[in-house]
């Protein structure tokens, strides 16, 4: 499993060098703007577009049959995929969230709070496109992803007519979500929930990996 | 022992099938398995090391189902594939780094000694190597683990003579030793001739025959004649003809060839060109 992990880190690690200097630019222009959200938006959705780089490059360069043909086996190489990311994208956002705190960004509550969020929604998006790395074509995967990102916020524009129309409180709902976030005994239960996630979202990715053929 | 044994081996895709496949690779052997493109060979090689799922058949490596013994198994095979390519900015040293940790036989300074002796530096991008460098790195990730069986798919195709010369001398040294054997596919043929022991022909995914390079040279010879001389031939001694401007050549079995008659033995590519182009 930690064999697969490396295999990944070694195959991607210019990828992974131009994330960490672009990281590095998006906190220096987060301190300069002061802005939260610069801190944390790029490497919470950075396990996106990891997921999908380490899919083609694996596909593309043909590094997947002769990993195949030494002594490892398919499940490891998938709980090593998962194994890389996570190790790629938690300690990225769990740093961001710290410098946020050691520059006075903002507090050690804040910080806890938002390490969560973060690790929430990255878990959450790992457990969804992973899967979808090994079930679709490469040549599909960036079409699934960009419909995955973009169909929520169609929706959401579609439904404004009928929400405008019917009683339906969307301050309340705001508040209501803003109240989940700022419970950290909430924010730990949700994570918990998207742990089983991508538990699930493995047993799917192994089971869909053993299928495969190259 | 055998280190390679396929027993009626079906594979079923969309266009292309693998139709009862059965090969045998002893120990200390070499088995050439020789074809078309898209015969089939790359198919085998896929099913043997279990990339590719088999519709049928069975699959034993040194006398073991591969289903269920494959990381044992793999610890002992070497794996050459003709599109190993990597991400452009890979360096040869990271394999050093990656597979040390998964086979636990992998000898770090042979790897680096192949690379030394094969001139590669080992931090030099996987997209400054030339086409032979990357062969030759695939080759020392393939022996650097004693690994007791080769699987080579078209080790040598598009490489010059020079080192496709240098490949197959690597693989004679690893014939030194009487446990290895190799499963190398190529259409190249004149590589094959120069070290298999056996020769598998694949044509349009059926096994047209398996046989010993000394049987093939007693089976196969080749003649050039005029139509009249061919008619003096027994027809069941005549494998395939073929017309030209100057008379008839025909792929014949020399054992059933009762009058005088030139015949030269026929190379691994007439057999190919005149059991897969040719009729009788």
């Amino acid at each position: 499993m930690l064999a697969a992990c490396r295999s990944d880190f070694y195959l991607m690690k210019s990828t992974i060098r131009a994330y960490l200097i672009a990281q590095l630019f998006m906190v220096a222009l987060a301190i300069a703007t002061n802005s939260q959200y610069l801190y944390l938006f790029y490497p919470t959705f950075t396990s996106v577009f990891l997921t999908m780089n380490a899919s083609s490059y694996n596909s593309s360069s043909g590094f997947s049959s002769l990993l195949l043909s030494s002594p490892i086996s398919r499940a490891n190489v998938v709980v090593g995929r998962y194994l890389f990311l996570l190790l790629f994208c938690i300690p990225t956002i769990i740093l961001s969230c710290f410098i946020m705190f050691i520059l006075g960004d903002a507090t050690a509550y804040e910080m806890i709070r938002l390490m969560l969020i973060c690790c929430t929604i990255i878990l959450t998006l790992m457990s969804i496109f992973t899967p979808i790395t090994y079930i679709l074509k490469p040549n599909y995967i960036s079409v699934a992803f960009l419909c995955i990102c973009f169909i929520p916020s169609i929706i959401v524009i579609l439904l404004k007519p009928v929400i405008k129309r019917s009683n339906f409180d969307i301050q309340y709902m705001i508040s209501t979500i803003e109240n989940i976030y700022n419970s950290l005994p909430t924010l730990t239960i949700i994570l918990f929930i998207s742990l089983v996630l991508l538990a699930i979202s493995i047993t799917v990715s192994i089971a869909v990996f053993r299928r495969k053929e190259f | 022992m055998n280190s390679i044994s396929v027993k009626n081996l079906n594979k079923q895709f969309d266009k292309f099938k693998l139709d009862d496949i059965s090969l045998n690779l002893k120990q200390g052997t070499v088995l050439g398995v020789i074809g078309e493109n898209g015969a089939g060979k790359s198919t085998i090689i896929k099913l043997i090391l279990g990339l590719l799922h088999k519709t049928s058949g069975e699959i034993l490596i040194f006398d073991k189902p591969i289903d269920r013994n494959e990381i044992e198994i793999k610890t002992h095979i070497g794996y050459v594939s003709e599109l190993t390519a990597l991400p452009n900015e890979y360096k040869p040293y990271y394999i050093d780094k990656v597979f040390k940790n998964i086979y636990p036989k992998w000898d770090s300074n042979k790897f680096f000694k192949y690379l030394e002796q094969f001139s590669i530096d080992p931090k030099k991008k996987f997209s400054d190597l030339s086409r032979g460098m990357r062969a030759k790195l695939s080759l020392a990730t393939a022996l650097c683990h004693d690994a007791k069986l080769l699987i080579l798919d078209e080790p040598t195709s598009g490489l010059d003579p020079v080192v496709r010369n240098e490949v197959l001398d690597i693989l004679r040294e690893f014939m030194l030793d009487e446990e290895h054997s190799i499963l190398i596919s190529s259409h190249i043929t004149s590589d094959l001739e120069s070290i298999a022991d056996e020769i598998a022909f694949i044509h349009d995914g059926r096994l047209l025959f398996h046989q010993s390079i000394i049987e093939i040279n007693e089976n196969y010879g080749f003649i050039r004649c005029t139509r009249e001389d061919l008619k003096n031939i027994a027809q069941n001694a005549i494998y395939a003809t073929r017309d030209d401007i100057f008379g008839v050549e025909a792929l014949i079995n020399p054992k059933k060839i009762s009058f005088n008659i030139d015949i030269a033995p026929a190379t691994l590519d007439q057999i190919m060109l005149f059991l897969t182009r040719h009729t009788a």
